[in-house]
């Protein structure tokens, strides 16, 4: 018979951690690149309409 | 003979072929290919569908992205629904689904219908049909398990690359919507006629699992009585570091394989190597890849799964780095070939390693979770190319992406829990 481990009685801490560094870190990669990719098109044309996806990376993002 | 070698031999001169698991094997295999195929059949489609509407094919590609959306977020429902009412009425389902979205999306006449048939129906009908069919196997073999989902994810290779020659060359001769009702109704008669032989548990054909002692039957059958077993287990994993860290490590292998599956052939041609040669580059990947699939999970259950999936994504994420500086074909195929090998054991131990951490169980539901993190990660990786390119005019780029992506992947693996030690607690107490 298995017998009971200690590991279960604990929350899961370490695993949602490292699942959450993850998260932000696909984020962060996906909206640095929108960003760039948004500041790119807006210095080529003044005139260029920005998407909502393009406007809300580009604020969110401390780079561009 | 070294001694390794003899003991590899008459292992497998001990496996009893004629046990009835194998049978479910075979009909997972089938079921692999048939569902894989769906996803794969997309590209061949692309220009016929053009032709015939004029529509753009940015516009086409969004129903590839429903689909892979759908896929990932049913998948757990696919999962929870094996475990509730068994894996083989949970394929019937993904099976009408199939046919369904097979028949509509060749009747199909507006971009919207085309989203729903192709997008949403066959979305579910993928994992309906492809995350109940390892979680069935393991439940078959309480030893052996590597070889056989081994020779099951082989077909995520072999199956798509004969399915779509076969469709290809209907293509050709009667026309894409002709090849789709007759792969729908084909495809389904077949999955009729296997599904028939698919018992859901060995004690449905009141036998035992591979491998199992009569000892073992005895405790199984106290164990595995009801639902709820199943149900106050999962909860338990829930609450486990490496429930968590395996979807994690699902997610972040996939991301690293997709970039480069996506990327690799706009990458040879911006070096000036022609379509033809950057397409072969990806077959080479692909046949290399299929052994180690296969080879993989053997190695993993013998040996020690946690160290061989380690190999893989490190190997994942550093044999991509000589892509960064390469300029020649031939260096493209060699790196190729070498990057291949861990690819292919990437993806192919986590049966392994949920069978290591939690015991003998269906582990349907888990598996659905990890099936939903792999396809956020393919979605991911599919898109960080093409986004790569935009902003910096190269893919190398991408490269390094990949590569952090796989190694982070790898130091995550080294913080999961040894898997000598089962985490699930004393059935008894569930």
């Amino acid at each position: 018979m298995v017998t009971a481990s200690k590991t279960n009685t604990k929350s899961p801490v370490k695993g949602l951690f490292l699942f959450f560094i993850s998260f932000i870190f696909s984020m962060s990669v996906l909206i640095y690149f929108f960003a760039w990719d948004s500041a790119n098109k807006i210095n080529q044309n003044k005139d260029y309409q920005v998407s909502w996806l393009e406007g809300g990376s580009i604020f969110i993002c401390p780079l561009h | 003979m070294s001694s390794s070698l003899r003991k590899i031999k008459n292992s497998i001169s001990e496996i009893d072929f004629k046990h009835y698991g194998w049978v479910i094997v075979a009909v997972g295999a089938i079921a692999q290919m048939i569902g894989s195929a769906i996803r794969m059949a997309f590209g061949i489609i692309i220009d016929p569908l053009v032709e015939e509407f004029s529509w753009d094919p940015k516009s086409i590609g969004i129903a590839y992205a429903i689909m892979s959306i759908v896929t990932a977020f049913s998948s757990p429902i696919a999962g929870y629904a094996s475990t509730i009412i068994g894996a083989r009425k949970t394929m019937y389902i993904g099976l009408l689904l199939f046919l369904i979205g097979m028949l509509w999306t060749a009747l199909a006449s507006s971009i919207l219908e085309f989203y729903i048939s192709y997008g949403i129906i066959f979305g579910f009908a993928q994992s309906m049909f492809l995350v109940p069919v390892i979680p069935a196997v393991a439940v078959w073999f309480k030893t052996r398990l590597g070889l056989a989902t081994g020779l099951i994810i082989g077909m995520w290779s072999l199956g798509p690359a004969l399915v779509i020659q076969i469709m290809g060359i209907m293509l050709d001769a009667v026309g894409w919507q002709t090849t789709f009702i007759v792969s729908g109704v084909v495809g389904t008669a077949i999955m009729i006629v296997a599904l028939q032989f698919f018992r859901n548990t060995p004690s449905d054909k009141n036998l035992l699992p591979y491998g199992a002692k009569d000892i073992d039957k005895i405790k199984d059958s106290k164990d595995n009585k009801s639902n709820n077993f199943s149900l106050n287990l999962q909860n338990v994993i829930y609450k486990t570091n490496a429930f968590w860290s395996l979807m994690n490590i699902h997610f972040l292998g996939c991301v690293g394989h997709a970039v480069i599956l996506i990327g690799l052939v706009p990458l040879m041609t911006s070096k000036g190597i022609s379509y033809t040669d950057s397409v072969f580059c990806l077959t080479l990947i692909m046949i290399v890849s299929m052994t180690t699939r296969f080879i993989t999970p053997i190695l993993g259950d013998g040996i020690n799964p946690k160290t061989i999936m380690f190999l893989a994504f490190l190997g994942q994420g550093l044999f991509v780095i000589p892509w960064a500086f390469t300029e020649s074909k031939w260096m493209f195929y060699l790196v190729g070939i070498l990057w291949s090998i861990p690819y292919g054991g990437e993806g192919t131990l986590f049966p392994i390693m949920n069978r290591r951490y939690y015991g003998f169980f269906p582990m349907d539901t888990t598996y659905g979770w990890q099936i939903l993190a792999a396809s956020l990660g393919m979605a991911l990786g599919g898109f960080i190319p093409g986004l790569v390119f935009d902003v910096t005019g190269g893919y190398e780029l991408a490269i390094w992406i990949s590569a952090f992506f796989s190694c982070f992947g790898a130091i995550v693996i080294l913080t999961l829990e040894t898997t000598k030690k089962v985490l699930s607690p004393s059935f008894d107490n569930l």
